[in-house]
């Protein structure tokens, strides 16, 4: 009679642990062996001088960001170098994110989401790319916050007052640089985020909806943000004037890569810096971009993508060597506000000011590179 | 008597036993790292913030369950009122059948998912165009249940109808619907399961807040403990659901047995 | 009056289908020429053109059927596995008390969490590659066949296994000629249904990350403000879909032909 109550527990443990264990466990064997593949490629790197570099996974974004890395590739620099690298593309910075924790990606080109890779997830900051001109907050102009106008005496570039901006209805993707301008728009009013309300949705249908008169506002990005000054629409503040940073979109890349294949990293960044000096000449970087964003799909007008060759510019080896340049420096700054709204623990604040590593960009421009 | 008992204590146990080796894998054997997949102590521990904090998606889960419940309550009422008697009139008219089925059938392959961008076109991003979304995931088993509830009348009954000089509409009204009603019932509830199972996607349509707006927003931010937390919930709300509408059905459908 | 429920010819049925669906188009059209909303929408003979064009100029990188061959072949492979997985699960809760009151508890809690929720870990566990899109597939399909197979064996009549008992059946040979062949209708509805459910979790897959689909096409058409590729994604998920559920009832006609003769 005991026994017979025993084997049901006993079988019911057995049972709820071959369950529990199937799905962390397939994560786990897959993840431990890519672990085990990249060690090992480490080994096999030191070796062999060159040639036998194993694939290296870079995810990118079709923006500014993107495109010296397609630029260098579609010149076959990284093959002359000797790398193996296998460009994936994606639409937003978090899927980059997650693709990083995973262990999915060992470089990535990207925006403003970069910040939550370098605060939690052991990743080293390698080099600005672009400068992020362009972004704005737009209203319309007959609401009430345009006609508010500039009633900040320090800031005359921003316009509204915290009447008005109070309980305004935003527009934007949440966890990208627009919300990082949008809260920071507020708080020149002295209005937390939580006096506004951000909607979030993805650019494009964020541009839709609020062109159809959904919403008070919208946070946008080069090349919404052009068609909405083209439509007529007022911009309320733009990113720098709304946030006093110069931010940079750059590269970053897991530290386990950095320690295990620095000289791969080096490489990529030597073609990268190579691919930014191509770029500076206009017409070569507005010709490369427009066939980009035509084979993916990306909306752009002639007139606009010259507006965004303007208001973005590449960090090639001229910025990185003159005098006033200092690399990666808005992330502590956006670190710290971001802090403050709770979106990076305070325990990580310092992994951010650690991961920015000027040594890569530095070699490659052949110059010391400050922090 | 006994048996049942014997029933939950293995169902409790099983839970705790899920629960112990999560544990185990996360927290003792730290096989992985917190910022992939958390242990479930911190995603406990999350969970009770969560409950009081807003941070870092502007709302507490309260609130977000609040949002997400409002809105699948919403599709779900709006799929029961238009779903089931249209699916009743599908079974009962034959030429309603041949008319609206082809078109039915079309539709009812596409997710939820991919009508959100034709959503805000049509309704543009207010609550309105979520709960349309929620509805059509809702409104297919209600529908597809009461139709097949209603072809389950016996001919037999209905020849009885005739005999003693019922109207068409009689007959439906007292002999098919009755004979339905399990199956509606059936149907109520499945449309309560897609429903729920159907927030998610509907909040990624410009949302501020809801549990599906809180897992997408805890995304590419390292907060997995967020993520599971939502997962969990929209898990056991879902569980409780079906729960609480197979008490109901037990109930009304053993009343018309008796009938 | 004599069968109230008996079917249309199929000619009839067929003329109807094509009344309807060109009376909806027709809908579709008003409402894009004379209303507000054709200034966002494309109408019927937009999409329709543009589907047809499609199979000669890709989207993208790829036409458009070699993106539903895409889709398909992720739905095929997670909707097996799934459905394999699902009714073995299901026939053993269904079966055997302790699996019953060991896995259902989990199993109701995990229902209810739709494809994209699992998305983030399912990047975390399987990558960006197939093997996310496979699992959330395959996760649909496990849910709606283990839900099939269980009530399956739960409704197998109790007077047919006291009979067999009575006449000295043990309980394995009561499982197998039994249980067994009295739950297969149960399992194919609840195939039908995963095949529904699989087909529509393509889009949730692939937004893991892909560069072809069906699901690829709405989420990129999205990204894009391109209504009419949109439209087209749905035109496709839905003619497919379609064919997915009439095949999947032909198979079960063919298979279980007891089952249609006794209706």
């Amino acid at each position: 009679m005991k026994l017979k109550k025993v084997i049901p527990v006993m079988m019911s443990i057995v049972m709820a642990c071959s369950l529990a264990a199937c799905s962390p466990k397939a994560g786990q064997d897959s993840k431990d062996n890519s672990e085990a593949n990249s060690s090992g490629q480490g080994e096999v790197q030191q070796d062999d001088s060159k040639k036998d570099f194993d694939v290296l996974n870079v995810g990118i974004l079709v923006s500014t960001v993107g495109i010296p890395a397609l630029y260098a590739q579609e010149q076959g620099w990284f093959e002359e170098a000797g790398l193996d690298v296998n460009l994936q593309i994606f639409a937003t910075g978090a899927p980059v994110n997650e693709a990083i924790a995973a262990g999915e990606l060992d470089i990535a080109c990207s925006g403003f989401a970069s910040i939550y890779s370098l605060a939690n997830a052991d990743c080293t900051y390698l080099a600005d790319i672009n400068t992020t001109g362009g972004m704005g907050l737009y209203v319309n102009p007959d609401s009430a916050v345009a006609k508010a106008g500039n009633t900040l005496a320090d800031n005359a570039d921003i316009i509204g007052d915290a009447a008005t901006v109070k309980g305004l209805k935003i527009l934007e993707p949440l966890g990208t640089a627009v919300q990082y301008m949008t809260e920071c728009y507020a708080a020149k009013f002295g209005l937390s985020p939580d006096d506004i309300e951000q909607t979030n949705m993805e650019y494009a249908a964020a541009f839709q909806a609020f062109t159809t008169g959904e919403g008070d506002a919208m946070a946008a990005n080069p090349p919404y943000s052009y068609q909405l000054e083209d439509l007529g629409y007022t911009k309320v503040c733009s990113f720098d004037a709304a946030t006093g940073v110069n931010m940079y979109d750059g590269a970053f890349a897991r530290n386990e890569v950095v320690e295990k294949r620095s000289e791969e990293v080096q490489l990529f960044v030597n073609c990268i810096v190579k691919a930014m000096d191509a770029l500076q000449d206009s017409d070569v970087r507005y010709e490369f971009t427009s066939q980009k964003y035509k084979d993916n799909a990306q909306d752009f007008s002639e007139e606009n993508l010259k507006k965004e060759l303007v208001d973005r510019t590449y960090c090639g080896t001229a910025s990185l060597t003159s005098a006033d340049y200092k690399f990666g420096e808005a992330w502590p700054a956006i670190a710290e506000f971001l802090v403050t709204a709770e979106k990076i623990t305070a325990d990580n604040l310092p992994n951010v000011e650690s991961s920015l590593n000027p040594a890569f960009v530095s070699t490659a421009a052949g110059s010391e590179v400050s922090k | 008597m006994k048996k049942k008992a014997n029933y939950w204590y293995l169902s409790i146990l099983s839970i705790l036993a899920f629960i112990f080796i999560w544990w185990l894998f996360c927290d003792v054997l730290k096989m992985t790292k917190e910022s992939t997949l958390p242990g479930p102590i911190k995603v406990m521990e999350t969970f009770i913030k969560k409950l009081s904090s807003t941070a870092p998606d502007g709302a507490t889960l309260i609130e977000h369950i609040g949002s997400s419940l409002k809105i699948s309550m919403g599709g779900w009422a709006m799929g029961v009122v238009i779903g089931t008697p249209l699916g009743i009139c599908m079974a009962w008219y034959k030429k309603i059948d041949l008319f609206v089925r082809p078109v039915f059938d079309l539709i009812r392959p596409v997710p939820g998912l991919a009508w959100i961008p034709l959503m805000i076109i049509l309704f543009g991003i207010g609550l309105t165009s979520k709960i349309v979304t929620v509805f059509l995931s809702a409104f297919v088993p209600c529908v597809l249940n009461s139709y097949t509830g209603i072809r389950q009348t016996k001919d037999v009954h209905l020849w009885v109808g005739q005999t003693f000089g019922a109207s068409n509409f009689q007959m439906l009204i007292n002999i098919a619907v009755p004979t339905a009603l399990p199956l509606v019932m059936t149907g109520v509830r499945v449309a309560l399961g897609a429903s729920w199972t159907c927030i998610v996607a509907a909040e990624m349509l410009a949302s501020t807040k809801g549990l599906g707006y809180m897992i997408q927003q805890a995304r590419g931010i390292f907060r997995p403990d967020i993520i599971i937390c939502g997962m969990i919930a929209i898990g056991v709300i879902g569980a409780l659901f079906s729960w609480l509408l197979s008490l109901i059905e037990n109930r009304i459908v053993r009343g018309a047995k008796h009938i | 009056m004599k069968n109230r429920f008996k079917d249309a010819a199929s000619y009839e049925k067929m003329i109807c289908a094509g009344i309807s669906i060109l009376g909806f188009l027709c809908l579709w059209q008003l409402v894009v020429s004379f209303t507000a909303v054709g200034e966002l929408l494309s109408g019927p003979l937009i999409v329709l053109s543009k589907f047809v064009t499609s199979i000669a100029e890709p989207i993208g990188t790829y036409t458009i059927q070699l993106h539903i061959f895409w889709s398909l072949s992720r739905v095929m492979i997670g909707f097996a596995l799934g459905s394999a997985v699902g009714i073995v699960v299901g026939i053993l809760m269904g079966w055997f008390k302790i699996i019953d009151a060991v896995v259902r508890p989990l199993f109701e809690i995990i229902r209810p969490i739709p494809p994209i929720a699992w998305i983030p870990l399912s990047i975390l566990w399987f990558g960006l590659g197939e093997g996310s899109k496979y699992f959330l597939i395959f996760y649909a399909a496990f849910c709606g066949i283990t839900m099939n197979a269980y009530s399956g064996v739960k409704s197998v009549d109790p007077v047919l296994i006291g009979a067999a008992k009575m006449l000295g059946a043990n309980n394995r040979q009561v499982f197998t000629t039994i249980v067994l062949p009295s739950c297969i209708p149960h399992i194919f509805a609840g195939l039908q249904i995963a095949i529904g459910t699989s087909w529509a979790t393509v889009v949730a897959a692939e937004m893991v990350r892909s560069t072809e689909g069906v699901g690829w096409m709405i989420i990129k058409g999205q990204d894009s403000n391109s209504t009419v590729q949109i439209l087209v994604g749905i035109v496709a998920i839905g003619i497919v879909g379609y064919i997915l559920a009439v095949s999947m009832r032909a198979i079960e006609a063919k298979l279980c032909v007891w089952r249609v003769r006794g209706k």
